[in-house]
């Protein structure tokens, strides 16, 4: 890396260069200048990966690991490329970890599938944690009623923290694995994953963590955290929806049998038998999303070249700053008060339904969501039918945030 | 489409000072409209007695369409038989998809103020909500869920 480019990245994070690389953010709203605050659900996507898209669409289209002619092979090398950028985008060791599929979703349940039910028993345990988004929970549910194993629930805090003695006393020789969500998509809360793979450690309790709402605010070092399993969704972190990938130890990911059978995970077929590929191929089976792995390449490379240690300082000041600001509308609940929480701000306005408000501001330009986020089991736990949730990415602004609060004002005026 | 379409002032004030919010002491008839998705769950009580509609209530938590629906429908349907109070159903299901000549409109009266939901299709199952809830109490079933 050149000197030059060495003192850029320690410079702060330009947002009006930012926004630039995003072309949806030019559109309007209702006669409004669009103010994205709904990116927990899914991100806007950078020039770079539109382009990766259109590029591989109009110049080199045709399928992988398939033919020999020019195209084939292009395609092919991009689409390994792309699987290269993302071991790095998460320090795998290799590329060999990195099993593409379509997000966090097909992830926890190729994991539950093929990686848990053929280890457990009737009376074994499956440990979950109480900021689960459904989908990883439900995968688990399904894994109970197959297998007889049981779910369990590691308690949070009013403030929406794990309560990490509850988690150390339910840690024991029947829990097969643990299923943890780095940073939580309904409250923002972000839970200390490295911590927990070291007490899972002392049981041999594998982990998988479920990384949907990490990758777009911070570097993720899967090596570090020593877990077993890290699941990625494309759409959240600037990328195509429906490509994700599942990272794996390559202990598991070699022992584990397959998830889905067809062309591309094996090597030799006959009606007697078939003899599996080596992994990732062994869990990619049919043609996959081709463009979509290739623009999800193009999204990490994009996050990379940003520097994610300037994204993260960046939106720390951005959330300090919203946090203050939503404060100061009469009657405005913070739902979630972690100490280490990425930018997202889940919030009730006494006397407006979350619904009501997401339609007002929409006449605003702003774009939340409202609902319960996936994640019912929180809304339970609070007792609130459903939320308004900010969620701010790194081409938001200060600007952005004070236009919100006077429209949740506007929106008091009209309901309150 | 604006605002002031959707949130007219009938609807804003309903919403404001929900009509016959309460749980009648002994319900004939009770349900539970759940729309998750929204976050909209209301309970519809009634007192029918020989055909007609006595008194009807609702309780609950849901956005202002749901409420101001909720609390017209309770103020409309008390004292008609439940023939009557079907047929006011389809006629808002009728306003609703924007088929509401003069004559329907008269006989809806003030739920006429939930015509502004017509541009915005996720509200219409908001706005339809609290009388699947009361169809669903007359068909003795415990649950009405859109979704
Ligand atoms: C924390 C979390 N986990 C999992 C998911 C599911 O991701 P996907 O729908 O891309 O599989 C989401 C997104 O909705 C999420 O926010």
């Amino acid at each position: 890396m050149s000197a030059v480019i060495a003192v850029e990245n320690h410079s702060p994070l330009n947002v009006e260069e930012i926004r630039k690389d995003f072309p949806i953010l030019s559109r309007e709203i209702h006669g409004k200048p669009l103010i994205y605050f709904d990116n927990a659900a899914s991100a806007q996507r950078p020039s770079a990966v539109i382009d990766a898209t259109h590029d591989f669409y109009s110049r080199r289209n045709a399928n992988i690991h398939r033919g020999v002619h020019t195209l084939a092979e292009e395609a092919t090398a991009l689409y390994e490329q792309a699987r290269q950028t993302m071991a790095r985008f998460i320090n795998a060791p290799s590329d060999r970890n990195v099993v593409f599929l379509r997000g966090v979703t097909e992830g926890v349940n190729l994991v539950s599938q093929a990686f848990v039910r053929p280890r457990v028993k009737p009376g074994d345990q499956i440990l979950v944690t109480h900021l689960e988004h459904h989908s990883n929970i439900v995968p688990w549910q399904l894994l109970a009623k197959q297998t007889g194993v049981e779910l369990k629930v590691v308690p949070m805090t009013q403030a929406g923290e794990l309560d990490m003695d509850a988690f150390h006393g339910m840690l024991n020789e029947r829990v097969k694995l643990l299923g943890v969500v780095h940073v939580s998509n309904a409250l923002g809360t972000i839970n200390p994953v490295a911590d927990m793979v070291k007490a899972a450690r002392e049981f041999d309790i594998p982990v998988l963590v479920d990384g949907a709402q990490a990758t777009p605010h911070m570097a993720v070092d899967v090596q570090a955290f020593d877990c077993d399993f890290y699941c990625v969704s494309g759409h959240k972190m600037y990328g195509p929806t429906g490509a994700g990938i599942l990272y794996g130890k390559s202990r598991w990911l070699e022992e584990m049998e397959p998830y889905h059978g067809g062309g591309e995970m094996i090597k030799h077929v006959t009606f007697e038998e078939s003899v599996f590929n080596e992994p990732p191929a062994k869990f990619e089976a049919g043609t996959p999303n081709i463009a979509g792995g290739i623009g999800l390449g193009a999204s990490a490379r994009y996050l990379l070249d940003v520097g994610l240690d300037r994204i993260r300082e960046y939106e720390a000041g951005l959330l300090a700053y919203a946090t203050e600001a939503v404060q100061q509308v009469e009657g405005l609940r913070i739902i979630g008060t972690a100490r280490d929480k990425a930018s997202v701000i889940s919030f009730t306005l006494e006397g407006i339904h979350p619904h009501d408000l997401g339609t007002i501001l929409d006449h605003s330009g702003v774009a939340i969501r409202t609902g319960h986020h996936c994640a019912m089991p929180i809304m339970q736990f609070f007792e609130v039918p459903a939320t308004s949730r900010m969620s701010l990415a790194m081409y938001n602004t200060r600007d952005e945030v004070d236009q919100f609060v006077a429209a949740l004002n506007k929106a008091r005026d009209i309901l309150a | 489409m604006s605002l002031q379409d959707l949130y007219r002032t009938a609807v804003i004030e309903h919403n404001k000072n929900p009509r016959n919010f309460l749980e009648l002491e002994n319900p004939s008839h009770q349900s539970r409209g759940l729309n998750a998705l929204c976050g909209d769950d209301i309970r519809v009580y009634l007192s029918v007695d020989e055909d007609r509609i006595q008194s009807a209530s609702f309780l609950g938590q849901a956005s202002a369409i749901t409420m101001a629906s909720a609390s017209m429908m309770t103020v409309q349907i008390a004292r008609l038989t439940v023939g009557e109070a079907l047929q006011t159903c389809d006629r808002l299901d009728q306003l609703l998809q924007g088929e509401a000549d003069e004559a329907l409109r008269e006989a809806l009266g003030e739920l006429c103020a939930l015509e502004g939901v017509r541009q915005y299709p996720s509200r219409i199952k908001a706005a339809r909500l609290p009388w699947q809830a009361m169809k669903a109490a007359l068909n003795e079933q415990q649950i009405a869920s859109t979704e």
